[in-house]
């Protein structure tokens, strides 16, 4: 297959468009892990969001003479992968949708109590404390704040993907970090702990 | 530019696109830039630190198996491709009449000579269909034709079908399953897999369930996507996984629930995992694995349920396990359980 790494999104799209194989090829190549990624956390769904990259290809492929140019193939992507998902979900009843959302977490959260325990004292608790609470936050925020860490896109970008104004994609992900951030704060049990002992030692030499 | 971030707070940081790449994937001039703001703004180096570790801690569940399933997608597109620009068919009247067609005639017609003569052949050796069973309390894993693996808990039986353009197996008692995905060679599409139970059809592609037809018939998926289709009722149920759907024999109830799906396959790796199980409930499990009367001596307190993993390598170190975690005395006396 021919390499495409020294050519621009705007070129490698016309290629595509103009019936090049080897450029359709290279554009799943290069965008594919993203994508599924992206999808899998607005989805949640692993089968479902393989169905939507499948078929957003497919329909790429089938009316690549008519579709519109892009300087950036992966906003044009994640744009239109988007909205195949919400279609999808939007085709499933709202209850399957909850369903969905609760596997999702509860895979997560099987650590045993032990386990948690001991992950509580080392160093990189903090950032694993913060990352259980992101899940309470709205799915907007979630998004966005997934979107502004992990897609490399602008918040133009970001803004015009998920059909928001750029400022309120701002306000969604300043939001969940100041909840985050407010987590982050809440003194741990550990913490406590040589306070109190510090208290009641004063407590006595004062006496 | 600079001035702007004197006023930042930690979130301010954290949602900053210039701060973001710096942390994430930094240029040498985002290096240099921040390194030299944070020495020159040494009151704010708290926040920097805060707004770091924010961003580190947003973390999201990874897309499991992802390597797999780029290449699958990609499989999926290129057939689907492939299907939707295949010229049409040419029209019967179109189509050359060959010169030589006589010749084709005759070794077409041997041919079916030699597979009637394989075909009796075939009927008088080999067996109708491969069987493979378990006796009580013996797990048993066996690969199949294709390479998906089968195990079956004890007291269990499967049967295999034809294999031929769909993979069938007929199951007894318990198994659970791993199943390769396949496709036809020729048409590239997915090669079905099917375990029939009384109760239900469980078809499959490629995943990872528990299937049991005891006294209730019980489906618990792990991985991947099923498709029951109740025989009664000819109904389908698409599964997720975690997913677990119980059938009644008596009165075909159906009831559906979410459960860690591991607590049911566990079994396969010589062990049990005991989620809040009951006195009643364990009695039943020791008597559909192991063919053991189970006699229950003291009435046991309803509302114990017990957690805890336990080895079932060897039934006799099970009933110790067992007499720990319920506080309770199982002693075996031949074929009999009793519990005191």
């Amino acid at each position: 297959m021919r390499d495409f790494s020294s050519y621009s999104d705007l070129e490698i799209w016309s290629s595509f468009r103009a019936g090049d194989e080897d450029a359709f090829a290279y554009i799943y190549q290069h965008q594919a892990s993203s994508l599924l990624k992206y999808g899998y956390q607005i989805g949640k769904d692993k089968a479902l969001v393989e169905d939507c990259v499948h078929d957003l290809f497919i329909h790429l492929s089938l009316h690549r003479a008519t579709i519109n140019d892009t300087t950036s193939i992966k906003y044009y992507l994640f744009k239109s992968l988007r909205r195949k998902i919400i279609e999808a979900l939007d085709r499933q009843q709202t209850g399957e949708r909850h369903l969905k959302t609760y596997f999702y977490w509860t895979e997560k959260k099987s650590k045993s109590f032990e386990e948690n325990l001991i992950a509580e004292q080392t160093t990189e608790t903090q950032v694993q404390n913060l990352a259980r609470h992101l899940k309470d936050l709205p799915p907007r925020q979630q998004e966005a704040l997934y979107l502004v860490y992990y897609s490399n896109l602008s918040y133009e970008e970001i803004a015009s993907i998920m059909s928001l104004q750029v400022r309120t994609v701002y306000n969604h992900v300043h939001t969940g970090l100041e909840t985050l951030r407010s987590k982050m704060k809440e003194p741990g049990f550990e913490r406590i702990i040589p306070l109190l002992i510090l208290a009641l030692a004063l407590q006595y030499s004062a006496h | 530019m600079e001035e702007r971030y004197n006023q930042y707070t930690v979130a301010d940081f954290a949602a900053d696109e210039d701060f973001i790449r710096w942390v994430k994937n930094p240029s040498q001039a985002d290096i240099v830039f921040w390194e030299q703001w944070i020495s020159q703004h040494p009151t704010k180096a708290s926040s920097v630190k805060d707004a770091r570790i924010l961003i580190e801690a947003v973390q999201f569940p990874e897309y499991p198996n992802l390597k797999n399933s780029i290449d699958q997608v990609w499989r999926r597109i290129e057939n689907s491709r492939q299907y939707s620009t295949r010229p049409l068919p040419t029209t019967f009247e179109e189509e050359e009449v060959h010169p030589s067609s006589s010749v084709w005639w005759k070794i077409a017609a041997t041919f079916t000579g030699l597979l009637m003569m394989a075909g009796i052949a075939y009927y008088f050796v080999l067996p109708k269909n491969q069987i493979y069973q378990t006796a009580y309390g013996e797990t048993r894993r066996v690969v199949l034709p294709d390479g998906s693996i089968a195990t079956l808990n004890g007291n269990s039986s499967l049967e295999l079908g034809k294999w031929e353009d769909q993979r069938e197996v007929w199951l007894e008692g318990e198994a659970y399953f791993s199943v390769q995905k396949r496709e036809d060679e020729k048409t590239k599409t997915p090669i079905k897999f099917i375990v029939h139970t009384s109760d239900v059809d469980v078809n499959v592609l490629g995943t990872q369930f528990t299937v049991s037809d005891h006294q209730q018939t019980r489906v618990v998926l792990n991985e991947g996507k099923i498709e029951l289709m109740l025989i009664d009722k000819k109904e389908r149920i698409v599964m997720q996984p975690g997913d677990l759907i119980e059938i009644d024999k008596g009165d075909k109830q159906l009831v559906k629930r979410t459960v860690n799906p591991v607590v049911y396959s566990s079994w396969k790796d010589n062990e049990w995992i005991l989620d809040g199980i009951s006195l009643k409930e364990i009695a039943k499990r020791l008597e559909d694995t192991y063919g053991l009367k189970v006699v229950v001596k003291k009435d046991p307190d309803p509302a114990v349920k017990v957690t805890g993993v336990v080895p079932t390598d060897d039934l006799d170190k099970l009933l110790i396990a067992l007499s720990t975690v319920f506080n309770m005395e199982f002693k075996r006396q031949g074929n009999e359980v009793i519990i005191e």
